[in-house]
Order: structure tokens, then sequence, then C-alpha cells
């Protein structure tokens, strides 16, 4: 009973991107090895995206209902459907998701703090950001919500679109690890280097994340030796990817 | 009244309000998506009380808390996002941060696993409907509104966040029983 109130706290920290790296090794181990936490696990998680459907439903339904009353809206030139209709079971379920974005979003969310105060610092308005069909003028710090929307939405060309717009004084490092992450998302393997490369020269707080993607990208490259220098660094240094680099170093071999 | 405190009475559970912002942008977004995406009116329609579910979201769990772009685009921006992932479909590969490879299911797959996952949320949507009040609501404005324990505390009046936090676990625990016994009968 106890131990079972404590499994549920942890998981809920897992599912809300709490935990730190080491308490997520050990979390991921445990889901392989320990049948009981496993199904507990995704009990929770079942039950926790059911809830948000339902929430998400409560609301989908007001606006509905209002959409009835509200006048028909009569276009001049109703075009046929071509794109992939978007039906609304569709993103209701998307919900479901949500639970297991949410360790990106955490990530991504909790990062601002010290770049929102650049921001207001660097503040240059006016950059037209939004297509024609939005007369809306955007600004920088707008430039990189919407980037990071986007980022969140696994958007990545549309989150490097908006990323690639910032001005150089306004890239930072979380910035070149991000862009870097999407350049890597999407395939574009040689841009996602140059951006980790600039993590790694800004030697802020991101070094080692830093490396272990820069690693990655090398490693999908198929630079295997860049990458092999990369991973033994992770590893010599104690990082906290310092185990996962073995591993792959290990698989490498 | 000035957009950041719409953003405040949304926040605050005026859910009127956020019909407002519905009526206020629908004829201009549904046209605009209309014409540049191609699709019908409805799917449009659907796209819109998406943009809007997110832009509700966004603000009650308090990931959006000023506005700093207009509400406008900040919809246009989640619409144009939507539309770009429904044509994404031939992108079959994703990564995570954590570097690992993520395969996306084919359409079929895909399709099919989403029409499982609604009926197990269907059925957790029945649970909390049995479930009821306060519990329904105790669990929706935590898991779903994302609200705090202080915050759930004022909301519900119980006497401290350690009261709101024993009744959540409580609650969680009759619906999990709701559920196993739902999903018996069903197998």
């Amino acid at each position: 009973m106890e131990n079972e109130i404590r499994d549920i706290a942890l998981i809920e920290q897992y599912l809300e991107g709490k935990l730190t790296t080491e308490e997520l090794e050990e979390f991921e181990v445990r889901l392989q090895n320990d049948e009981l936490f496993k199904k507990l696990f995704d009990q929770e998680e079942t039950l926790i995206a059911g809830i948000r459907y339902t929430g998400r439903k409560g609301i989908l339904d007001k606006l509905e209902a209002m959409e009835e009353k509200l006048p028909k809206i009569d276009l001049e030139k109703p075009s046929e459907g071509k794109v992939v209709p978007m039906r609304r079971r569709t993103y209701l379920i998307a919900i479901a998701a949500s639970i297991a974005l949410l360790l990106v979003t955490v990530f991504v969310l909790n990062k601002p703090t010290n770049s929102e105060v650049l921001f207001a610092k660097h503040f240059t308005p006016y950059q037209n950001l939004i297509t024609s069909n939005t007369r809306g003028e955007v600004t920088i710090k707008e430039l990189k919500e919407l980037a990071f929307l986007a980022y969140d939405q696994e958007n990545y060309t549309e989150a490097i679109s908006n990323f690639e717009k910032l001005p150089q004084e306004q890239k930072n490092e979380d910035i070149f690890l991000y862009l870097g992450n999407a350049y890597l998302a999407v395939g574009k393997t040689e841009e996602a280097i140059q951006n980790f490369s600039k993590v790694l020269e800004e030697k802020g707080d991101f070094q080692n994340q830093g490396r272990w993607f820069l690693a990655l990208a090398y490693l999908k490259q198929g630079e295997t030796q860049k990458a092999t220098l990369a991973f033994e660094k992770l590893v010599e240094d104690g990082s906290s990817y310092g185990k996962r680099a073995a591993e792959v170093l290990k698989e490498m071999r | 009244m000035s957009e950041n405190s719409v953003i405040e009475s949304i926040k605050s559970g005026d859910e009127a309000e956020l019909g407002k912002i519905y009526q206020k942008y629908r004829m201009e977004f549904i046209s605009w998506v209309v014409k540049n995406y191609s699709c019908t009116i409805d799917e449009a329609k659907d796209v819109y009380q998406l943009a809007i579910v997110i832009f509700y979201e966004n603000i009650i769990s308090g990931r959006l808390v000023e506005m700093t772009s207009s509400i406008k685009s900040y919809l246009f921006a989640i619409g144009k996002n939507k539309m770009l992932e429904q044509k994404k479909l031939a992108n079959k590969y994703t990564y995570n941060l954590d570097g690992t490879m993520n395969m996306i299911h084919e359409e079929e797959d895909s399709k099919e696993m989403a029409e499982k996952e609604e009926k197990t949320f269907k059925m957790v949507e029945n649970c909390l409907n049995l479930l009821g009040d306060p519990c329904k609501k105790l669990l929706e404005l935590y898991y779903y509104q994302r609200k705090s324990m202080p915050e759930i505390t004022e909301i519900l009046g119980y006497k401290n966040a350690d009261t709101a936090k024993n009744q959540k676990y409580k609650c969680m625990k009759r619906l999990k029983k709701i559920f196993e016994k739902k999903t018996l009968n069903v197998v």
C-alpha cells in the first residue's frame, strides 16, 4: 500500500517530466524488469489520458453546441476536401500522445526564463512572420514563442523556419540545441551538426546535451570516428549521458 | 477588454469569454483555412475548434500567461501547424529529444490503433460519469486543467492541500476499480 502510493507519485513525476536523468534511467529499467510496476504504469497512463480526453471533449461539445446556433457559414466557392480530412475524432485522440509529448514540452518550457529576459532586453519590433494571409506583424519574442509552439507540436519544419528568422545575437545555446534537434528530426544532419557544434562553442549549461546529440548526428551521418570520440568524452566526463554513451559505444563495436 | 484580461478571465473559469473569442475569429479563420488548404467548411470548423481548445488548454494550464502576439495570430499559428501536420504524413520517422528514433505507424495501422484507443478513452469517460462529482471534477481539474493542489483546494473548498491530495488519490483509486470492473465485463 505504502509502496503503491510511492510508485504512483513516481509515475506522475515521470509523466510530468520531473525526473532527473538518473531517476529517468532507473525508471525505465524498472519498467522493463518489473512486471507489476509496468502494469501499474499502463493503468495510470490510460486513466490520465482518458481523463484528459473527457476534459477536452467537454469543451469541444460546448463549442459545437454554440456552433450549431450560429449563422451558417456560406462561402462563395466551397472547395472539395483534398487534404487528409481532419475529423474531430482524430484530434480528440491526439490528446493521448500529449502525455508522451509532455517530456519534451516540459524541457522546452522550463528553459525560457533566462531567454525571456534576453528577449525583453533586445526587443526589436515588427518582423513579418506569418504568411500573407494574416497581416499581423510579429516581434522577436513572438517569433521565438511560435518557434517553440511549432517545436512542441512536432512541426519541426515550421520551428526551424522560425528559429532561423531570429537575429544572430538572439541565438544562444538553447536555441542552437533545439534548432539542431529540429534539423535532426527532419533529417538535415549537416545543419544539425553545425548547430550542436555551436552549443559546444558556447561552453554553457548544455555541454552534455550538445555533445550527446552531436555524437548521434555524427552517427547518423556515418562519421563513426567522430561519433566515437564524442561518446567517449561523455563517458570520461562522467556526465549524465555517460551510461547511455557507453551503451552506444558497446553497440558500435 | 484587453487581450491579457481576456486571458485572465478565461483562466479563472469564464467559459463565456472563450465563447466570445470563438465567435470573434470564426468567420475569418474558417474562410482562411478553406481557401488555403482546400478543405471543406466542416473540416475547417474542426480545425478551428481544435485551435480554440488548444488555446484554452494552454491558458488554464498556465503555459500561456500573457499574450505577446495577438490572440488572432496565435490561433492562426496553431491552425497552420495543424494543417501542415496533416500533410506531413509522408514523413515516417521522427526523432525524440533523447535521440531515439520514433517510428510512426503506417496509416492503416495507426487508424486501427486510434480506434482502439478511442474505445478505451470512451470507457474511461463512462467510468468518470459513474464516479460523479466531486471526484470527476477533481480529477479533471488536476489532470486536464493541470491545476495545482492549492488551487484545487480553493476551487472545491477543501480544508487544505493535503486533504485535496488525499482525496485525489482516493478518487483515482475508485476510478481504477470501476474501470477494472468494466474491462472485465467487456472481455
